[in-house]
């Protein structure tokens, strides 16, 4: 028999493997910094760069991308090799994939914190490290491809399904995301507005935890569970329709992030029940996961590996219960904006991408340094200590999420809200918010531990970067199509089958996606909303870079209690000229969108010197450097011109005129803020900020008072 | 002015969950053919896949240690 001598290559396995615990530590540890931060202001130390707004898209980004990005990677390319029994297609390219992706990491990491971002939920990076990000992107499936189609193993296992559908829609996904119209090297405006940047920026949020947290770790799944119980998966047959049924109804669930909004009805109905559909293939993948280890219970109380697994799979069960249940639109009513979102979406992160990327670790490292666990005691504590910071992070945020959202809505008996407030919601639930940092601190506690253990187990072993195998060639199909069906012969041709995921997701995108752009012709435009000026835009610019969205939404929705807090509810037409949108998605403060106009210019200078000054307890950090910083306004011109390219309609010429009627406007603020005793020069930020403010959601109000 | 459900000026709108659900369905149909037509020879073949050795050949019993 013709035998082929090959190396897998374990050195690239390495890397990301060292990659995933080093970018695990930093991602929780800015997630602690953050958690505690919402207690202790003081602890944004005063500086732009550490303020909680900076840091809150790092963390996410941290996390999402370089954690479970890396773990990811190392997973497949460890994966990949050993079911197609060939080594990657090539070498080059794992590398370009290795230091490319850890380029964008510290890329993003620095543009972060200084400010550049587009405020898209973890879509924050600004366009050149989009570019990047879609060319390494690329490679990785290329050479995922490459590596199937030399491959010598004559089937596909499903893992490799997922591996590649992975790809593929992440792919659809962030270059439809991103698309946007560069102004300067740093800065760009999203070509999309108001709702259809809304619905566009959750097909894509919704779907990056789908095709980026969770299929691939299903792949993940598939290949290590049964390798770490040593018997194969449940079913075989369960994962086939349970990954179809999956790819194809997640790509549309995406609008029950946006229930209640200005975004049509048909579209929030069709969310809502694609996002209940979803439990069943969800739990599909879970069963199956979990029925695996049938039978051998006994094993999984000694094994730290099967432990950690058992742990993931249970709490990806849960979060998927968890989803269609809060895409429900009287769930969703109350869960909405507050800490219950966050309490569901760790349960997948810490729960699910983090159990299994531990003991998918725990299992590669031994296995790849040739040796035993360093100690497996460490690893039981690291279990215990992950599990317990799991359930202390999680149990307060559904219960401070609960309590406050019922707080915003109790009416006296009088028809008045009981706690008009804001302020006073958010100091009922400080003490869930000092619970959920402790458990922060307990799960990164585990991942020291485990870093520990793992670093030591590769000390005392010894590690081959090129490990030698042999494997006959796959010959040519010779099997005809008796068994008739298309998906044998589809799965014999791995570029054929990327091309049917690609159609299956992108004909649910586009379905989605298509009637939006429709929208912009059939949003009745109010005829009072106006574009913004040049000292707002520049204001609103400033609300960007600072992250304001993280704390506040700008989204009214239609309840008695929302417009008696808040003033009007939010119309699609009041939109149409913000690229991008700012609805935000938690209300830590409370919505900014009708809060023009409310309170006096000299309120919202002293408020964002020092929030405390006028709310006092509040939780929001103080901006002292808006005060001190000089507004960049250089870039005005194409700012203007860049929008009315988009569409927003600045007259011709109007870049000529617009530094004198920035200054003009900025005058009057400084004027009034005078006549209050506030000395301030006109060209601070906090000037422009303040115009922003004091716009936002006025231009209905003059159409309201019309009307009268 | 009614701004909700301004997207039910679009022409018959409600097309698009119609079509949704059928191609749903099909997908969903044709996984299930697919699967209840497979033999069990085949099946077992795949999900042996990650078991089998991964570096010497003819043995596709696995040697692995359980850890
Ligand atoms: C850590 C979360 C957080 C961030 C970030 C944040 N805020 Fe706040 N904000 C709050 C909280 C909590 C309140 C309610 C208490 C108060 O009035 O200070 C609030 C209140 C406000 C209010 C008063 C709203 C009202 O109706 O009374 C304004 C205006 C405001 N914030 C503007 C901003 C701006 C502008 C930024 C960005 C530069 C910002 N906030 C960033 C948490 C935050």
């Amino acid at each position: 028999m013709n035998v082929e001598k090959f190396n897998y290559d374990n050195q690239i396995v390495k890397l990301f493997l060292i990659a995933t615990i080093v970018w695990g530590i930093v991602g929780l540890l800015v997630g602690v910094i953050i958690a505690t931060q919402l207690y202790i202001p003081e602890l944004n130390l005063g500086l732009s760069f550490t303020t909680f707004g900076r840091l809150r898209p790092l963390h996410t980004n941290a996390a999402i991308f370089a954690f479970v990005g890396n773990a990811i990677y190392t997973g497949v390319y460890y994966s990949l090799q050993r079911i197609t029994k060939a080594r990657m297609f090539s070498d080059v390219l794992s590398k370009i994939n290795f230091w490319g992706w850890q380029l964008i990491i510290v890329l993003a990491a620095v543009t972060l914190v200084t400010g550049i971002t587009t405020s898209k939920e973890y879509a924050e990076l600004e366009w050149p490290i989009d570019i990047l990000i879609a060319l390494v992107w690329v490679v990785f499936g290329v050479n995922m491809i490459g590596t199937l189609v030399k491959r010598r193993e004559k089937h596909i296992y499903v893992a490799a399904w997922f591996y590649i559908s992975t790809f593929v829609t992440v792919a659809v996904l962030h270059i439809g995301n991103s698309i946007e119209l560069p102004v300067t090297f740093l800065k760009s405006y999203s070509v999309y507005a108001g709702v259809q940047d809304a619905l566009v920026q959750w097909w894509y949020g919704h779907n990056a935890v789908a095709f980026f947290l969770t299929t691939p770790f299903l792949g993940l799944m598939y290949y290590f569970l049964p390798k770490a119980a040593n018997r194969p998966i449940f079913s075989y047959k369960l994962s086939i329709l349970h990954f179809w049924t999956l790819i194809f109804i997640y790509i549309w669930a995406g609008p029950h992030h946006l229930l209640y909004s200005a975004v049509p009805n048909w579209a929030q109905s069709l969310g809502t029940v694609f996002s209940i559909m979803l439990w069943m293939p969800s739990w599909g993948g879970m069963l199956n996961g979990l029925l695996t280890l049938r039978g051998a219970w006994d094993r999984v109380r000694d094994n730290p590996v099967l432990k950690f697994f058992v742990i993931g799979v249970t709490a990806y069960g849960m979060s998927t219960f968890e989803g269609p249940m809060l895409s429900l639109k009287n769930v969703n009513a109350l869960a909405h904006f507050t800490d219950w979102i966050l309490a569901h979406v760790h349960v997948g992160t810490l729960g699910w991408n983090g159990f299994m990327t531990f003991g998918m670790l725990y299992w590669l490292v031994p296995k790849l340094w040739k040796t035993d666990l360093y100690s497996k005691k460490l690893a039981n504590v690291h279990f215990w200590i992950g599990t317990l910071g799991m359930v202390v992070w999680v149990i307060p945020m559904w219960w401070s999420g609960i309590t406050q959202s019922l707080m915003w809505k109790e009416f006296t008996p009088l028809g008045l809200l009981k706690y008009p407030n804001f302020l006073e919601t958010v100091l009922q639930i400080v003490p869930m918010y000092i619970m959920r940092s402790i458990g922060g601190l307990l799960y990164l506690t585990g991942i020291l531990i485990a870093s520990y253990n793992l670093f030591k187990t590769m000390g005392k072993g010894s590690f081959t970067a090129e490990e030698a195998a042999e494997a006959a060639p796959r010959g040519p199909v010779t099997e005809k199509l008796q068994y008739g069906m298309i998906h044998r012969y589809l799965e014999s041709k791995a570029i054929l089958f990327t091309v049917l995921a690609l159609v299956a997701i992108l004909i649910g995108g586009l379905v989605e996606i298509i009637p939006t752009y429709l929208v912009k012709s059939n949003i009745p435009t109010i005829a009072s909303v106006k574009p913004y000026t040049p000292l707002e835009l520049e204001g609103r610019d400033i609300y960007i870079s600072n992250a304001c969205n993280s704390c506040h939404s700008q989204l009214v929705r239609p309840f008695r209690s929302e417009v008696e807090r808040y003033g009007e509810y939010s119309k699609a037409g009041e939109f149409v000229y913000d690229h991008p949108f700012l609805w935000g998605s938690k209300r830590t403060g409370p919505d900014l969108h009708r809060i023009g106009k409310k309170y006096s210019n000299m309120w919202h200078y002293l408020h964002m010197e020092n929030p405390r000054s006028m709310s006092p307890g509040s939780l929001m950090p103080p901006y002292p450097w808006l005060l001190e910083n000089k507004l960049d306004d250089s870039n005005l011109k194409a700012k203007i011109s860049a929008m009315r390219t988009l569409g927003v309609p600045y007259e011709e010429g109007y870049e000529e005129v617009a530094h004198a009627e920035m200054a003009q406007q900025a005058e009057t603020i400084v004027n009034d803020l005078l006549d209050n005793g506030i000395v301030v020069e006109p060209d601070k930020e906090i000037v422009a900020l303040i115009a922003y403010l004091q716009r936002l959601g006025t231009d209905i109000k003059a159409e309201v008072a019309e009307n009268k | 002015m009614k701004f909700s459900n301004y997207l039910s000026s679009i022409e018959n709108v409600s097309i698009y969950p119609v079509i949704t659900l059928i191609l749903f369905f099909a997908v969903f149909v044709g996984a299930v053919i697919w699967i209840f037509t497979r033999d069990k020879e085949y099946i077992s073949k795949l999900e042996n896949i990650p078991l089998e050795n991964d570096n010497f050949i003819n043995n596709t019993e696995n040697e692995n240690e359980s850890n």
